[in-house]
């Protein structure tokens, strides 16, 4: 019979979670990979404070134990209006395999719950597939992820496919056609009404443009991450081993705007963040003919973003979804739900009601 | 939740029977197949999840009082197994 044990995580656990987790992300992309740079920053760098975090290990024949299974949460700070909120995003849930049938996840990650739920204001999930499970905790909400992509005004579907293999034969030929394709691309694209400034992550941490961003753009941006330099730092700028370039805009009468693009694919590029401020459908509009042509001019095929389907206001998803296309089999495709928990302290905090939640998803594991 | 509220009331005596646990998943939202689960059939082949094993954990505690511990959930993986488990512990 299995023995069990579970308790809270130790910084000499490092090392074996990180090895553990990139052995079960494996399963589904096995090319993932994580360093341990990457984790120790995910796990003690976040403006909002250390992750939360508890293993389940299993008794190995020696009487020594191994990590099997692990629940996470990381601290998010979130503004709502006026409000400050600390959120907290499930990290690295997992249970190995062999163990699914011998072990109650959901009644661990419910004690992990009880323990930690009075430090944030709420909690939620971005992992595909779990929202029934994790109704069973308190959580709810019917929002699910939207994935929309731009790949050209004129020839949207045949670049699309081109870039599919672009990106399946990852080859000098093929990307070079691909980056002529691209050029086309920028040809025939909507002229946009300005360009972007481009600045590196280091130029974006010590930019005026970042310094007072967040304070204008809170008021209109509804329950959203917040975006001070420090958070965004922390996301993405200062992140081991990324590649984003942030592109920015401010209009003549104050309206401003920026995007962070990961750029580490030569092809597929993804908008990580953006924020336009006010919410303006013309504003937005703008916004996404500057970038569908900064792209094209990089050499990029597409540019794709995930929105929460619930989480804009509907004059701006429409905007998004008239310039770009959602996956030709998405009604096909299982629903990928947003499940969140609103605390005791969150439902005071709030009013007792879950207001809708701006969200974009990084598509970069944690 | 739901499920786990409704039957808070439902107390199971022993000898705890096979049918008296069917009827209790089979009020419960859960995505077993019924007609799959024999008395010997492991609770994952007749498609439970782990969402279904919670709640038939949490349902049989709070019907019958016996706590079963991470240890335990492998011993009980079938209804006769679970069925015998918990008569032992409630004789």
């Amino acid at each position: 019979m299995a023995r069990f044990r579970t308790r809270r995580f130790e910084p000499t656990d490092e090392d074996e979670l990180n090895q553990r987790y990139v052995e079960i992300m494996r399963m589904n992309w096995p090319d993932f990979s994580r360093s341990l740079d990457l984790m120790r920053w995910l796990w003690y760098q976040a403006p909002g404070g250390s992750v939360e975090s508890w293993v389940i290990e299993t008794e190995n024949p020696d009487g020594s134990w191994r990590i099997i299974g692990h629940h996470g949460l990381c601290p998010v700070r979130f503004t709502f209006g006026d409000l400050d909120l600390l959120c907290a995003k499930t990290v690295n849930t997992f249970l190995l395999p062999e163990f699914r049938t011998k072990f109650l996840y959901l009644r661990f990650e419910q004690q992990c719950l009880a323990e930690a739920h009075s430090h944030f204001d709420a909690t939620y999930s971005n992992g595909p597939g779990t929202a029934r499970m994790r109704k069973a905790l308190g959580y709810t909400g019917t929002d699910a992820w939207l994935p929309l992509e731009h790949c050209s005004d004129s020839l949207d579907l045949a670049t699309k496919l081109f870039s599919r293999v672009v990106h399946r034969v990852p080859r000098a030929p093929f990307t070079q056609m691909g980056r002529a394709w691209a050029a086309g691309c920028a040809m025939s694209a909507r002229k946009p009404s300005f360009e972007w400034t481009e600045y590196s992550p280091e130029e974006a941490r010590q930019s005026q443009f970042f310094s007072d961003f967040w304070q204008q753009a809170r008021t209109t941006a509804g329950m959203t991450p917040r975006r001070d330099a420090a958070d965004l730092a922390w996301r993405f700028w200062q992140r081991p081993g990324s590649n984003f370039v942030t592109l920015v805009h401010e209009w003549a009468g104050g309206a401003r705007a920026y995007c962070i693009v990961d750029v580490s694919h030569p092809i597929l590029y993804y908008i990580v963040d953006m924020v336009v401020t006010p919410p303006r459908p013309d504003l937005l509009d703008a916004v996404l003919d500057a970038l569908f042509l900064w792209r094209a001019r990089r050499g990029a095929l597409s540019i794709s973003i995930w929105l929460t389907s619930e989480g804009q206001p509907p004059e701006l998803m429409e905007v998004f979804f008239r310039r770009m296309k959602t996956h030709p089999l998405q009604r096909f495709r299982p629903r990928w739900e947003v499940p969140r928990y609103l605390s005791p302290r969150g439902r005071e905090t709030l009013g007792g009601s879950m207001p809708r939640w701006n969200i974009t998803q990084m598509m970069i594991p944690l | 939740m739901d499920s786990l509220a409704a039957n808070q009331d439902q107390i199971l005596v022993p000898p705890i029977t096979p049918s008296q646990i069917r009827a209790l998943i089979a009020r419960m939202d859960s995505v077993i197949d019924l007609d799959k689960l024999k008395d010997g059939t492991p609770f994952a082949d007749a498609g439970a999840d782990s969402l279904d094993f919670f709640n038939i954990i949490s349902e049989i505690q709070m019907a019958t009082g016996v706590i079963i511990s991470d240890e335990d959930i492998e011993q009980v993986n079938t209804l006769n197994n679970l069925v015998a488990f918990l008569n032992a512990r409630m004789s």
